[in-house]
């Protein structure tokens, strides 16, 4: 019993301590998608017909472009990035 | 002895009503399922829909709710006496601020991860989902003021926390550059940093930078409009990381000292229930006291958090508990530090003898006492000057706020429109995403230290304050309409919940009608912008309690327990 | 390899103009004369049926007629088999409907065509002409080499710091991936491993070596064909300003259809930089033999 206990406090401290690492690159990691999200929405805004650059670019780098397309169509769809912004505001 | 009374008691409470009130909130309200699969599951995508363990998620969760909020309402609140303030933040917390951001994190984890703004949309009214930006939008201005206001008064009356404070931006700055830019070790860099920042301290300590006010405003505009354009890895990111390390240190700290010195109360327990808290003006407990203590009891914000972020990476649905509602806790806690060290030495540092704090106060007090509270009791266990301590308290508490004043800024800016409206241009394309970047944040920020100019943070905070207990009423409301008509559990929980929804809708109106109709603001263009912000807060308020109303008549039937 | 472009306004003789030069250019060497023009007179100048493959005419002398509507087609093709393959991540944007759409769409024609120029600038010949589409389009095609260059830096750019920001989160988080629909991707953090940005450079890289192709003089020639009158002649010039706006410069002047006239000597006057050529009204301008007649009247072009 007693073991289950500090075994139950170990991993929660270390958990805990995850936590920080966890925070370290949050908000790097927020910024991240939304530049990927501009980097695609960029490339595929002709299909919304703004100003972007020829489709050409698009032909060749689409193949690659799996997380990118996932995280602008995510983000088209929820536009909640309010409460995603809202874990970094600390208020 | 009180003091460590008080903390023990609050400790004692929190823990009893966690695993009775709080367990029954999971078991009837929530019915949370151990093995029923979250969305950090169903939705796995390996970027934000990930299972993070229990532990880490309650700290990082807690990170994010935590701010300067918890510590500055309580520091104006002494003013009613610490008797009833305690009381807000232990029950407000317990049956309405925990409720609501567990309530907000279990809604949002029964709904795919989605918003409490989405929810709110689907199941009270979509007027209701749609106030939420309209919100946001007219409250980041109170938010850069209020913040502004305090640091410029912090920095002004403790200038050694001032240098400390720009010492750790540069320090920050440094952490960024090694951990992010360089790729330095993880561990190697965080222990640079600290020690840095611990250097900063003391440096500071040595060298106070003493300017007045309003410089410390024009300071502090400068400060927002730079910081909230650099990319996020030179100082945002860094400093967020190290504040968490801060904030835990104090707060452990904290807890140890005032539990050990066991100090008796200097400060009075009960002054009046009109004490003079806001504005110079008598301000009745009832409806004012959400005014005041907002994060500590209840803050409207934790709802982003908690279906922002967290709902998203919950392993199971029984660790919701410990991370939305223990974490709620945990900023309770961190409150009662605050009335507890206030009330211990309160009547030393601010002068004030106790039978005149009800009035005496709020000129006084407030966060200065705080932190001379702090440093005295940690001079007292720990030893050291109490100079240092309050450098270090004054440091968190900036920490925090420069925090949050760089993110409301940036808020500011993440709009469909700032991306693209540049790239219609086609010409000067995107070298005007640079131009609007300045001008969006440069507006906000105007106006924001304007008021802060002639505002003062005693002024401010509540009128903020007011914005956020808001958005908490309409995410209550949302979670009642959950509750009532998803969930169905038995009446009295129903009850549970319901009540603290309306008590706080009432509170909140009839609050904020107050604030507008009784306080004076001397300089009339803040005048006009801090009401009229408020006054739209009130016609949301009634759009909502009018959708609620529509919404909690349809029967049950009609709604739907999970997104289409 | 030499490349000349000729310009001008619809019916002045462009197509004519490029059957004569590709005429002369055959007797030094290896020529192939393709023409973008819609009205697809180059056939009809060679009494020859030309298609999308290289026909050859005379003794080193090639010609092929570009289908515009097929370049374009094939090209949003191109583009719709893109998003098919990735039509997986695609859950929301449902697109096939709008394909035929995109056709029309402001700036299709001119990507098609340029990558089509470029395909043709590859293949193996000593001298290419292009009988030029309209001049509004001509040098739409040419500005957009350009401007895909500047699109493509700051795609670039952007694409640096993403790699930057991923580098960063995965040296403190671990490695990064993404998962849909039960798929696991990987998610390239530097340069090395991410193709994207190698396309973007060797894209980038195709494209500004076809721009220093065309500004290079002794490579690229341009000449603008005129009639002798205003129109044609206020379309000329605007075809000097518009290609030096580009950093291009005109060549030669060819007069088509000219007589002794006063408007002549404005035209002199006017375009006394460049040389110029000009060529009488012929009565009959088709078949290879009347062709190499007029072919004098271009001196040593």
């Amino acid at each position: 019993m007693g073991h289950n206990v500090i075994e139950s406090v170990v991993q929660f401290l270390k958990g805990f301590l995850g936590a920080f690492k966890k925070g370290s690159t949050e908000i790097i990691e927020f910024e991240l998608r939304e530049l990927e999200n501009i980097f695609t929405l960029v490339q595929m805004g002709f299909f919304i017909g703004i100003p972007s650059p020829p489709p050409t670019i698009l032909i060749r780098t689409m193949p690659h472009l799996a997380r990118e397309i996932f995280i602008m169509t995510k983000r088209a769809v929820e536009d909640d990035v309010l409460s995603e912004m809202a874990g970094v505001f600390d208020i | 002895m009180m003091s460590a009374y008080l903390v023990l008691i609050s400790l004692v409470i929190y823990i009893v009503l966690y695993y009775t009130y709080g367990k029954g909130l999971e078991k009837k309200v929530v019915k949370a399922d151990s093995e029923r699969p979250t969305p950090a599951h169903k939705m796995y995508d390996g970027v934000d829909y990930v299972p993070a363990h229990q532990a880490v998620l309650y700290g990082h969760h807690f990170a994010s709710i935590a701010g300067a909020g918890p510590i500055v309402g309580p520091a104006m609140a002494m003013a009613w006496g610490w008797l009833p303030s305690i009381l807000w933040i232990w029950f407000g917390n317990i049956f309405i601020g925990a409720v609501h951001d567990y309530l907000a994190l279990m809604s949002s984890v029964r709904y795919d991860g989605k918003s409490i703004q989405w929810i709110a949309g689907r199941i009270v009214g979509k007027r209701t989902g749609i106030t939420f930006p309209v919100y946001i939008w007219f409250t980041l201005v109170l938010v850069i003021a209020a913040f502004t206001a305090v640091v410029s008064n912090l920095f002004h009356k403790i200038p050694q926390a001032a240098t400390a404070s720009i010492l750790f931006l540069i320090v920050a700055v440094i952490l960024g550059f090694l951990m992010y830019k360089v790729k330095l070790n993880f561990y190697v860099s965080t222990v640079i940093g600290i020690v840095l920042l611990v250097a900063s301290l003391f440096i500071g300590f040595n060298n106070p930078l003493l300017l007045d006010y309003n410089t410390w405003n024009i300071f502090l505009f400068v400060y927002i409009i730079i910081a909230s354009a650099l990319p996020v890895w030179v100082l945002l990111q860094p400093r967020d990381y190290l504040n968490a390390y801060i904030l835990w240190f104090g707060l452990l700290t904290a807890g140890i000292a005032f539990i050990a010195l066991a100090k008796p109360f200097e400060g009075p327990a009960f002054t009046t229930f009109s004490a003079v808290v806001i504005g110079g003006q008598p301000s009745p407990f009832w409806p004012a006291i959400p005014l005041v203590i907002a994060c500590g009891a209840l803050s409207g914000f934790h709802s982003l958090v908690g279906s922002g972020t967290s709902s998203k990476q919950l392993d199971k649905e029984v660790h919701g508990l410990i991370v939305g509602y223990g974490g709620m806790f945990t900023e309770g806690f961190l409150s009662t530090i605050v009335i507890v060290s206030i009330a211990v030495y309160g009547v030393t540092v601010t002068g004030v003898p106790a039978v005149e704090w009800g009035t005496g106060y709020a000129a006084k007090g407030g966060l200065s006492a705080f932190v001379a509270s702090y440093a005295k009791g940690f001079s007292q266990f720990y030893g050291y000057d109490e100079t240092f301590w309050k450098t270090f308290a004054t440091l968190w508490i900036s920490a925090f706020a420069l925090t949050s004043l760089d993110t409301a800024a940036r808020l500011g800016r993440f709009t469909w429109q700032e991306i693209f409206e540049p790239l219609y241009d086609k010409n000067r394309t995107l070298h005007n995403i640079i131009a609007n970047r300045w001008v969006a944040s440069a507006i906000a920020a105007a106006l924001g230290v304007y008021m802060a100019w002639y505002g003062g943070y005693k002024l401010l905070w509540p009128a903020f304050a007011g914005m956020n207990q808001l958005l908490a009423s309409i995410a209550m409301i949302t979670a009642a309409v959950w509750v009532a008509k998803v969930q169905r559990p038995a009446k009295v929980w129903n009850y549970a919940i319901l009540i603290p929804a309306l008590f706080l809708w009432v509170t909140v109106t009839v609050g904020i009608g107050w604030y507008v109709l009784t306080i004076p603001i001397k300089d009339p263009l803040t005048n006009i912008l801090v009401k009229s912000i408020l006054v739209i807060g009130l016609i949301l308020n009634f759009i909502l309690i009018a959708d609620f109303v529509s919404a909690y008549r349809k029967p049950a039937e009609e709604f739907e327990a999970a997104p289409t | 390899m030499r490349l000349i472009f000729v310009l001008g306004k619809g019916g002045v003789g462009k197509t004519t103009v490029s059957a004569l030069l590709a005429l002369r250019h055959s007797k030094l060497g290896k020529t192939l004369v393709a023409s973008l023009d819609p009205a697809h007179n180059l056939g009809d100048v060679f009494q020859e049926k030309l298609g999308m493959k290289e026909k050859r005419i005379a003794d080193n002398l090639y010609a092929m007629e570009v289908d515009l509507d097929k370049v374009v087609r094939d090209y949003i093709g191109e583009l719709e088999n893109s998003l098919k393959h990735t039509y997986r991540y695609l859950t929301v944007i449902n697109l096939e409907k709008y394909f035929d759409v995109l056709k029309n769409y402001p700036g299709v024609e001119e990507s098609a065509l340029l990558e089509a120029m470029r395909k043709i600038i590859k293949k193996d010949y000593d001298t290419i002409i292009f009988d030029t589409p309209p001049t509004g389009l001509t040098l739409r095609i040419l500005s957009l080499a350009e401007m895909t260059l500047i699109w493509l830096d700051k795609l670039i750019e952007i694409r640096k710091k993403i790699l930057d920001r991923r580098k960063a989160v995965e040296k403190i988080q671990g490695e990064l991936c993404v998962v849909i629909d039960g798929e696991r991707y990987e998610v390239p953090s530097s340069e090395e491993d991410d193709a994207v940005i190698r396309e973007m450079y060797q894209y980038r890289d195709e494209i500004e070596d076809f721009i220093h192709m065309i500004r290079n003089n002794s490579v690229s020639e341009f000449i603008a064909v005129m009639n002798p009158e205003p129109l044609s002649f206020y379309e000329t010039k605007r075809i000097i300003e518009y290609l030096q706006k580009i950093d291009i410069g005109l060549s030669r002047v060819i007069v088509n259809k000219s007589e002794e006239c006063d408007f002549l000597g404005e035209i002199e006057r006017e375009f006394s930089r460049y040389q110029i050529f000009k060529i009488p009204v012929m009565k009959n301008p088709v078949g290879i033999e009347n062709i190499r007649k007029i072919c004098e009247y271009l001196g040593d072009a």
